[in-house]
């Protein structure tokens, strides 16, 4: 069970049904799949007339053995005044990275009715079936679940929120990585930290983590998040950046970056080497 | 009088009819969609405002269309979007989607990378359409310099965009996601063609909300007496 508090807004929070796989592999991919969905964040739809729908999760990222089935939830919570009608509808991912005609239909189903009302005060659950293919031709599938709020009258432009359900194939995915770069620079009176990740992988990485910098004496002068946000795709390479205020005890001398990235289970480790000088100026180390 | 509803319309009618007579409106047209999460949002709001005198309109349409000399032509209204978009993988894109079950009209001509459904579909022959194409500012004046034209003179008409549907082939490209991208991480809109690669497009800037979208269609090749529409018109909020 995940949960997280958004601006005013408690997500929803559940956990994936239970798995069916065969008895060989059920320790190890239930451990997996424990750590297989992220809810990060809620969607909020809001139509004009004081009408709110609350929709979790906002993405979910899941591993899949070819031929097995799983059943994934979301949910829509009324958080308005009026009756809210939903239609729900699936579509191609973006960075699907299937092939043939293995289209979002044949993969991801959800389950009736596509079309429902949500009373104010009211969640209701929608399930999704997540079948992989057998022989699923790629090793990451990507569909989007659509919410839109129906009126009782057509209107001129079509609104909705989508959220991306991402699906990685045993045995063909490989989640797989290095850092880069670590690059600190002075901004502005602001420590900014810079992290290239290269995905070395067959599927994308949604990296998170964390980093110190440290003095020469190995003490962490300062502490720093990097939240989830963008994935970095196959074959690709991302930046991704933090900045604090300046540290008061980053005073001219030598230190280290330390940062310990992570997406799902994968681990991505690096540290750089740099000099501050006495204008502020950052120097880093050529060798790390 | 055929009552229409929630279209994207433009009517070529006989001469001696005023253009767009046959529409009506029946709906105040206010969508807002939205996402929300710790450090972040995506949400928007769309109305559709008459150019004319900024008032809620209910339909976007084209009038002054004169069959056989008309090329491109700027709608009489426009969505203001009032939009927040401070998440880093939130993004707000638009699109049509003529061959859905419930557009009409639906579009039934070839699908490949050389015809799609984008656009306004012919109401009498559904497999041609007539291209659409899009532009967001950050003001209701002065964001079109050179007025409308081929998205693709992109020297000149470099702020409107073709629209894309979701049913082409192509519509998953990185790319056309670039492309169909309006609104961007830290509400950046999208001004003009050119550059980056999804999901870093270039050629976006923070624009205070709200910002408005504009449409111009081409209306060369049309017919006389022959409605072209699309009530499949998509706003979509999506993270990645």
């Amino acid at each position: 069970m995940m949960h997280q508090r958004t601006n005013n807004i408690l997500l929803s929070s559940f956990a994936l049904g239970s798995p069916s796989f065969s008895g060989a592999l059920e320790g190890r991919l239930l451990r997996r799949l424990a750590k297989a969905l992220v809810f990060l964040f809620g969607i909020t739809w809001m139509a004009p007339t004081a009408r709110a729908l609350n929709v979790a999760p906002a993405w979910t990222e899941m591993w899949v053995q070819p031929g097995a089935e799983q059943v994934i939830r979301l949910t829509a919570t009324n958080e308005g005044t009026q009756n809210v009608k939903v239609s729900m509808s699936t579509k191609e991912g973006i960075g699907t990275q299937t092939g043939g005609d293995l289209t979002v239909d044949k993969w991801i189903t959800l389950k009736e009715p596509l079309e429902f009302v949500v009373k104010p005060g009211e969640t209701h659950e929608v399930k999704a079936v997540v079948k992989c293919p057998q022989d699923s031709p790629a090793p990451q599938l990507s569909a989007m679940v659509s919410f839109s709020s129906r009126g009782s009258k057509e209107s001129t432009v079509t609104s909705m929120i989508s959220l991306p359900v991402y699906a990685f194939v045993m045995g063909l995915a490989k989640a797989e990585g290095t850092i880069t770069e670590i690059m600190p620079f002075h901004l502005k009176d602001r420590l900014a930290v810079g992290m290239k990740v290269k995905n070395t992988g067959t599927i994308h990485l949604r990296v998170k983590g964390r980093g110190d910098v440290k003095d020469k004496k190995g003490t962490v002068i300062q502490h720093f998040e990097l939240p989830p946000s963008v994935p970095v795709f196959a074959s690709q390479e991302r930046g991704y950046g933090v900045q604090m205020d300046w540290p008061e005890a980053l005073k001219p001398g030598r230190y280290t970056i330390e940062a310990h990235l992570e997406a799902g289970d994968y681990k991505l480790e690096g540290v750089q080497g740099f000099v501050v000088k006495k204008n502020k100026e950052i120097v880093v180390d050529k060798k790390k | 009088m055929k009552r229409y509803s929630g279209l994207l319309v433009a009517g070529l009618l006989a001469t001696s009819l005023p253009v767009n007579a046959a529409f009506q409106s029946v709906q105040t047209d206010v969508k807002t969609a939205g996402v929300t999460l710790t450090g972040g949002s995506v949400s928007f709001t769309a109305t559709v405002k008459n150019k004319s005198n900024n008032q809620t309109a209910t339909s976007i349409t084209w009038t002054g269309v004169t069959p056989g000399s008309t090329a491109w032509a700027e709608a009489d209204q426009y969505i203001e979007m009032a939009s927040v978009v401070s998440l880093s993988n939130g993004f707000i894109r638009t699109y049509t989607d003529n061959t859905a079950t419930t557009a009409s009209p639906r579009y039934t001509g070839p699908n490949n990378s050389s015809a799609t459904p984008a656009g306004l579909v012919n109401g009498t022959n559904t497999t041609s359409v007539q291209p659409l194409a899009w532009s967001i500012q950050d003001a209701l004046t002065g964001g079109r310099p050179n007025g409308v034209g081929d998205p693709n003179n992109s020297t000149q008409y470099y702020y409107w965009f073709y629209y894309t549907d979701i049913a082409q082939v192509t519509f998953n490209n990185p790319t056309v996601q670039t492309y169909n991208t309006v609104v961007g991480p830290g509400n950046a809109i999208h001004f003009a063609q050119g550059g980056g690669s999804f999901p870093d497009p270039a050629q976006f800037g923070a624009a205070a909300s709200p910002n408005y979208m504009f449409f111009e269609a081409n209306f060369t090749g049309a017919l006389g007496g022959t409605q072209y529409q699309t009530n499949k018109l998509t706003l979509e909020a999506y993270t990645i």
